[in-house]
């Protein structure tokens, strides 16, 4: 999903990579998870098979909000409501018109790391009427998220793959054709 | 009529033409081999991947997972356990899974420890399946599946016994001499890093390793196993394994869960998006390297403009003959544009030749020491359009010459001067 997810789980793994199959016996144990928390980048990512689509957004709670720690006060509060709707809604990224899509489902999570860290990932399942047409994806998503610098976007488009960095001055994810 | 001319006047002054032409040859072949290589190289990483959606090792970067797993470049970080293997290529949405262990090598060539999944749902190219050249897949320990470009460098044929070393240097000093495998089948060529591997069952990996402490030989006589103990063999651990998915728009979800894998930290790769990364990186190369050779191209060029300047002082006669027997300024003017047009697509068509030849000559050995298989036409869909802009500016640049000669003749006119 991103490549700079912290490697700093499992400490005891953390051994010189050993070739032989001998060494390095993995025990089913469990360990913590810490994805990587990053404020002003967000990961996204975009995949389209045959008219079925679904792109997801995964960020640190500060990029879209403004803040991490719960909120306070009563500004707080709109402010953190308001940046959610807008998150959940869909309003914040735009398909190319011409492939006449439409979401067709949406989840939303958000993870309370610490008091003052949290994550939130947003998924939107979208069908295509014409998805040989989509030959973008535009986002406005920077001008709505002041915090937000740049987006790592990986897609996977009828099986081609590519990454991009967007930022506001560039934010449209033009798609392989 | 010009064009004869033309011809004539050039093979009058050979010399210096074809020490221009050589010097245009080259450059020329060198842009268009460099952005031919370039092409190439990504063509065939990418058909070698093609058909995996994902692929599963232990937590470490994107490009590093890639790169030993497929690519046999560089080592891998950590093995995974074969458990978690296995329950992963359970999941309801993973359609196939093929597993790897790395490590072992023979004579220089990677040795691969996998099972039949390999050679059934490995695909490359536009989704092309594996298939023997020769004999079948494994089907107990001891048995050998070789790559093409392994089984012709080596010279084995079915039935040969080999010996596995233990690490992957071309020179190894452990051996596994008391367990030699027979070679039970050879795979056609396929121009991917299969045709460098040797491959064998899981159970086979177990089999040369056990009675080892700590990646070394034990001590005392090894135990000799029956053929009972040899099925029982069970693999513990791999060190990456690829899977392919029911349905893509699954891809990033699956990617996510096995990041987030609590039992063991993994990384799940899109291999088309590593390799996006790999060429975002090395863009900046490649472009640096494409400046250089436009920039020798441009030296070239101006090499050529030299040369016919230089000529312009003896051809004085030749220009004033032209005239008297009446030739037009703007007669002469093309004649000059005709020469450097010659030029230039002689200097394009032996570049072509020259680049054909030496990819011709070139191409086992890429094929055998990097597994990059390079067509040996370097024609692309923008060729043409290069070549014709290197035309124009020949053209271009051959126009001062030209334009000399038109003002020299209009303003000389027949004085000969003594």
């Amino acid at each position: 999903m991103n490549t700079n997810r912290s490697k700093k789980c499992w400490p005891g793994k953390l051994l010189m990579a050993t070739m032989m199959l001998a060494a390095g016996l993995a025990q089913a144990q469990q360990h913590a998870e810490h994805g990587a928390h990053q404020h002003g980048k967000a990961s996204l990512t975009f995949v389209l098979d045959g008219n079925e689509a679904e792109l997801v957004l995964s960020t640190a709670a500060a990029n879209i909000v403004g803040f991490e720690h719960k909120a306070s006060t009563d500004a707080e509060r709109q402010q953190q409501q308001q940046q959610l709707e807008m998150l959940k809604s869909g309003s914040w990224f735009m398909l190319a018109t011409a492939a006449n899509c439409s979401i067709s489902g949406q989840n939303f999570r958000e993870e309370q790391g610490d008091a003052n860290h949290a994550d939130l990932y947003v998924d939107f399942q979208i069908l295509c009427q014409a998805p040989l047409k989509l030959s973008d994806i535009s986002f406005s998503l920077f001008s709505q998220s002041p915090a937000l610098e740049s987006l790592n976007v990986q897609y996977l488009v009828n099986g081609e793959a590519g990454v991009a960095e967007l930022t506001a001055k560039n934010a449209v994810l033009k798609l392989i054709r | 009529m010009l064009l004869k001319l033309a011809r004539q006047s050039l093979w009058h002054r050979r010399g210096t033409v074809l020490m221009t032409l050589l010097s245009l040859t080259i450059s020329i072949a060198l842009l268009l081999g460099i952005d031919h290589l370039r092409l190439e190289a990504k063509r065939s990483f990418t058909s070698t991947v093609s058909g995996t959606d994902l692929i599963v090792g232990a937590r470490s970067g994107q490009l590093n997972l890639l790169l030993y797993s497929v690519f046999r470049l560089g080592n891998a970080t950590n093995n995974i356990s074969y458990q978690h293997y296995q329950q992963l290529a359970s999941h309801p949405q993973v359609a196939w899974a093929i597993p790897m262990a790395l490590g072992d090598s023979h004579r220089g060539f990677r040795v691969i420890g996998t099972n039949a999944d390999y050679f059934r749902y490995f695909r490359y190219g536009q989704q092309q399946q594996l298939t023997f050249a020769q004999g079948e897949a494994f089907s107990t320990v001891y048995q050998v599946v070789l790559g093409a470009a392994v089984a012709e460098k080596l010279g084995y044929q079915l039935g040969d016994k080999i010996i596995l070393s233990h690490g992957v240097g071309a020179v190894s000093f452990t051996q596994h001499k008391d367990q030699p495998f027979t070679v039970v089948g050879i795979l056609a060529a396929t121009g991917t890093p299969v045709d460098q591997s040797v491959h064998v069952s899981l159970e086979s990996i177990e089999a040369i390793h056990l009675g080892w402490q700590g990646g070394a030989p034990g001590f005392g006589k090894k135990p000799k196993l029956n053929d009972t103990q040899l099925q029982q063999l069970q693999p513990k651990v791999l060190t990456a394994f690829m899977l392919g998915l029911k349905s893509k728009v699954a891809t990033f979800a699956i990617q996510r869960q096995i990041n987030e894998f609590k039992a063991e930290p993994l990384t799940a790769i899109l291999p088309g998006a590593a390799l996006a990364e790999l060429w975002q990186m090395l863009a900046m190369v490649e472009n640096m390297l494409l400046l250089v050779t436009l920039l020798v191209l441009i030296a070239a060029l101006i090499g050529m403009v030299t040369t016919l300047l230089a000529a312009m002082k003896e051809r004085q006669r030749e220009m004033a003959i032209l005239r008297a027997v009446g030739a037009r300024p703007w007669q002469l003017f093309c004649l000059i544009q005709l020469e450097v047009f010659c030029i230039s697509l002689a200097s394009i068509g032996s570049a072509l030749l020259l680049l054909s030849g030496t990819l011709a000559g070139l191409q086992p050995l890429l094929s055998s020491s990097y597994g990059l298989v390079i067509s040996w036409l370097p024609w692309h869909g923008h060729t043409a359009v290069l070549l014709a802009a290197l035309l124009a500016l020949a053209l271009l640049l051959g126009a001062i010459p030209s334009y000399l000669t038109y003002r020299q003749s209009l303003a000389q006119g027949l004085t000969v001067r003594l």
